[in-house]
């Protein structure tokens, strides 16, 4: 199930808020879990089972981890057998295929595949049970004894789809005790507008305009950066809208989640970006690969490795594909740059030409994440730069730059904090005048819903 | 401040209220509400409460059909619609589901160039045809769509492709094979200030039809100057396919026209729907005024095979290979051929080879809008009889 849908919003949501509203407390993580695996099975009722497996496995591993505290070899052992088989998961289901074709690429010999949907959430669920395992063997937590805790903080609906990968550091205390009331629930209401407003109001709509440019196989160099800002503003409101809905719904069952975006699109430097960018990523690959591995602590050649190792892994996390590692360790370079060369020259010019720079940075990055075809991807960054465009600018750029002139400037105001702050003060002067533009802002994202199952049947078509 | 902390506090305990109960009383009237069968707007039967069964529940297939159960079902359906369709036109929209908003209230269909294997296909299978019949007098009228001959009312920098390119080539490769092309492009461009096109449809109006036959009639002999016509309009409530397509312009409505021959000279035909084993005194369909495709006004829709008899003093058969746009020129061609055979080529399956002997076909016509004709694939099966053992032993005995 996703969140911006009319089913889930119509149906599921006040039915299950309603249940989790009037049954005493004792009995809410109860109904949190099956909730969730409603939530979950719907629409993917098979892969629901592989979910309740990890969370499990997990669970089991993680008393096991805490009981042999006092034996660390085995202790190790276990620790390296619940990586293995965690991450056997997520490969079989994620980067099986992948790894056969680079295999056969490499060697001539193609094994045939089954091609396997992959498990909704699977990337994320995956890492949020190794964040409880790691935390365990770190003895930064105690180990959940109670089953029905665990897997609530396992499989909990908000984020088991599309993140943010939470720690359960972060929530332990709210797992057993959490206060629900109508002004929190407001609170997430505000949230989820708002997220479900940027996902269906803007997101859906720049990727309209940015499969339109790319339907034209000849592009002009404007045509191709009017394409890729597109895409640039939709990744951000698909992927921060859902976060915010995901923190909405944490608050309306009583949880307070860290926030998983944080302006991105204003950062002054790469590094910054990824600061503001996933956070709840970004930190997962800190905490759990680059320090381990020694992050800057060690030789500055080390170092360097550490730096690329967590970007190629970070970029294959977003997908099976070779342009995901490409993506991740161009961030890795571009880190490094920052690090030993340009630091100091960035701090002595205006910020808004970091700005600047950061996201053309960005921007170019991400052409590599949007094309898996490495001609395809090739033959678009060149475009940017002039190479194979068919001039600078034409008549079709100019139609999507006028078409798309509103979404854009819209979208580009929308990732800044500004018309936030505003909405905050006005929520303080006119508390009614805030309310009416949720309702407006929540009107439309529902005919928009709507609207996705508008198929017209068109009669003796010609 | 300390109202601005109590109006903090009301803003986020309304928003909770609205937002626990506005999704729950939506929820109840959806289940109160009876369901819609048929949308009037989307011509479709709307889908109904799925059935709930074991298999369909693990397969994810029953879930799919209730959420779209619930989509279909939703309260106001049309209205949220008509709200989303609306707010694309304010941020700027011009174009949706390949139907552009043009000027003067025009939708305009997209052309999207054919694919040229099976462009190639129809035009050596029309070619063939016409070397193999250089008895049978032979005409194609493609017909220009608007998007081609009203271009400058597109939105602007539209990055819609040329018509023409492929019109000129196909005009071409017939002429070369012997086949009169009807070229009526620059007749339309010098009406183009009248309604040759429907605005909120793809076809064209009776007066673009009209225009297309005085074109034709030059091409194939007719002597038109005893034609005369009333014009009549028939309905002012025509919402064509593209408004409901795009979903813009939803409430803009059409008239459409038909041009009843006048004078001592007309001649009434008779209409024998031959599939359907159903003869009529006319042309027109009117029961069809009262449905929302209100273009099958001309002969009640299309049909794979129609014969049309008037009583002319000239003993001529032609055959028309068509689409809908056929429907509503060939009541115009009606008054000067004893007998016209449409076939539709989507629809019939029939031989055409065994039609034209035993119906002594004398002329044939191919009547298409562009747009459908670069986009057919059964014109091309229809004209090559390989299907059939009789002809495909005349083909190798010609070989």
């Amino acid at each position: 199930m996703v969140f911006n849908s009319i089913f889930f919003i119509f149906c599921f949501l006040p039915v299950f808020m309603l249940l989790y509203y009037l049954i005493p407390g004792k009995l809410r993580n109860l109904l949190l879990f099956f909730g969730s695996l409603i939530f979950y099975a719907w629409g993917e009722p098979v892969y629901v089972i592989l979910m309740l497996f990890s969370s499990i496995f997990n669970y089991y591993m993680g008393t096991e981890l805490e009981r042999l505290y006092y034996d660390d070899r085995k202790q190790k052992i276990n620790l390296v057998f619940s990586i293995v088989v965690n991450l056997a998961i997520l490969v079989f289901f994620k980067y099986y295929g992948f790894l056969l074709n680079t295999i056969g690429g490499i060697t001539g010999i193609h094994i045939p595949h089954p091609e396997l949907s992959l498990p909704i959430g699977l990337s994320f669920y995956t890492f949020r049970n190794l964040s409880y395992l790691f935390d365990i063997y770190l003895s930064k937590i105690n180990a959940q004894r109670n089953f029905l805790t665990f897997a609530v903080y396992s499989t909990m609906f908000p984020y088991t789809s599309a993140g943010p990968i939470i720690r359960y550091a972060d929530i332990e205390e709210q797992l057993k005790q959490r206060t629900i009331n109508i002004s929190k629930f407001g609170i997430g209401a505000e949230l989820f507008v708002k997220g479900l407003a940027k996902k269906v109001l803007l997101a859906d709509n720049l990727s309209v305009l940015y499969s339109g440019i790319c339907s034209h196989p000849q592009m002009s160099v404007l045509t191709a950066w009017t394409g890729i800002l597109a895409y640039t503003m939709q990744l951000y409101f698909d992927f921060s809208g859902y976060s915010d809905m995901a923190i909405g719904l944490g608050k309306m069952l009583g949880f307070d989640f860290n926030k998983n975006f944080d302006y991105p699109y204003i950062s002054t430097s790469v590094s910054e970006f990824w600061r503001r960018w996933h956070i709840s990523l970004g930190s997962w690959f800190r905490d759990y690969i680059y320090i381990p591995l020694g992050g800057n602590r060690v030789s500055p050649l080390k170092h360097i490795r550490n730096i690329l190792v967590v970007w190629a892994l970070t970029g294959l996390w977003h997908g099976a594909s070779w342009n995901f590692v490409l993506w991740g360790v161009y961030y890795g370079l571009f880190l490094l740059l920052e690090k030993f060369v340009l630091q100091k020259y960035l701090e002595k010019i205006p910020s808004w030409i970091r700005t600047v720079y950061t996201m053309l940075v960005v921007m170019i990055g991400w052409v590599f994440f949007s094309q898996t075809d490495f001609g395809a991807l090739g033959h678009y960054l060149g475009t940017m730069f002039g190479i194979g465009a068919s001039g600078f600018i034409d008549s079709t750029a100019l139609y999507y730059l006028k078409t798309g002139f509103i979404l854009l400037l819209i979208s580009i105001l929308a990732c800044r904090p500004a018309p936030y702050q505003y909405f905050r003060n006005l929520i303080r002067r006119r508390p009614a005048a805030a309310i009416i533009i949720n309702l407006i802002l929540f009107a439309l994202s529902v005919a928009y819903m709507v609207y996705n199952s508008y198929t017209p049947f068109l009669y003796a078509k010609f | 401040m300390k109202k601005s902390l109590r109006n903090y506090r009301l803003f986020f305990h309304r928003m909770g209220l609205l937002f626990l109960f506005i999704p729950l009383v939506v929820l109840i009237l959806s289940i109160i509400l009876p369901d819609r069968g048929f949308s009037e707007k989307e011509n479709r039967v709307l889908s109904s409460l799925p059935h709930l069964n074991g298999s369909q529940i693990a397969s994810g297939g029953f879930e799919k059909q209730f959420e779209t159960y619930e989509n279909d079902q939703f309260p106001l359906r049309d209205l949220w619609i008509t709200l989303k369709a609306r707010t694309d036109r304010l941020m700027g929209k011009v174009e949706s589901n390949g139907v552009y908003v043009g000027k003067s209230g025009y939708l305009m269909e997209e052309f999207k160039a054919p694919d040229q294997a099976q462009y190639d296909a129809t035009v050596k299978a029309m070619t063939d045809f016409a070397q193999k019949h250089s008895d049978l007098k032979q005409y194609a009228l493609i017909a220009p769509n608007s998007i081609n001959i009203l271009s400058n009312r597109l939105p602007a920098f539209a990055p819609v492709q040329d018509q023409n390119l492929w019109i000129d080539s196909l005009s071409d490769s017939l002429t070369d094979a012997g086949v009169t092309f009807i070229d009526v492009r620059n007749t339309f461009k010098d009406h183009k200030m009248e309604d040759l096109y429907y605005h909120t449809d793809h076809h064209w109006t009776t007066q673009g039809a009209y225009y297309a036959y005085l074109q034709a009639a030059k091409a194939m002999g007719i002597d038109t100057s005893s034609d005369t016509y009333d014009k009549a309009p028939v309905t002012r409530s025509f919402q064509g396919t593209l408004s409901a397509k795009s979903g813009f312009r939803s409430g803009e409505k059409d008239e459409i026209d038909v041009f009843l021959p006048t004078g001592d000279q007309a001649l009434s035909s008779v209409v024998n729907y031959v599939d359907e084993q159903k003869k009529s005194a006319s042309f027109y369909d009117t029961e069809k005024l009262g449905t929302r495709d209100k273009y099958a006004l001309f002969f009640g829709g299309n049909h794979a095979q129609i014969k049309i008899n008037t009583p002319t003093e000239t003993d001529n058969t032609l055959l028309v290979l068509k689409d809908s746009y056929a429907n509503s020129f060939v009541p115009f061609l009606a008054q000067h051929y004893r007998k016209i055979i449409m076939i539709d080529p989507r629809y019939y399956f029939g031989n055409l080879e065994q039609l034209i002997q035993v119906e002594n076909v004398q002329e044939v016509l191919y009547l298409y809008n562009a747009n459908t004709f670069f986009s057919d694939t059964s014109l091309e099966l229809a004209l090559t009889p390989e299907s059939d053992g009789q002809d495909s032993s005349d083909t190798s005995d010609n070989e």
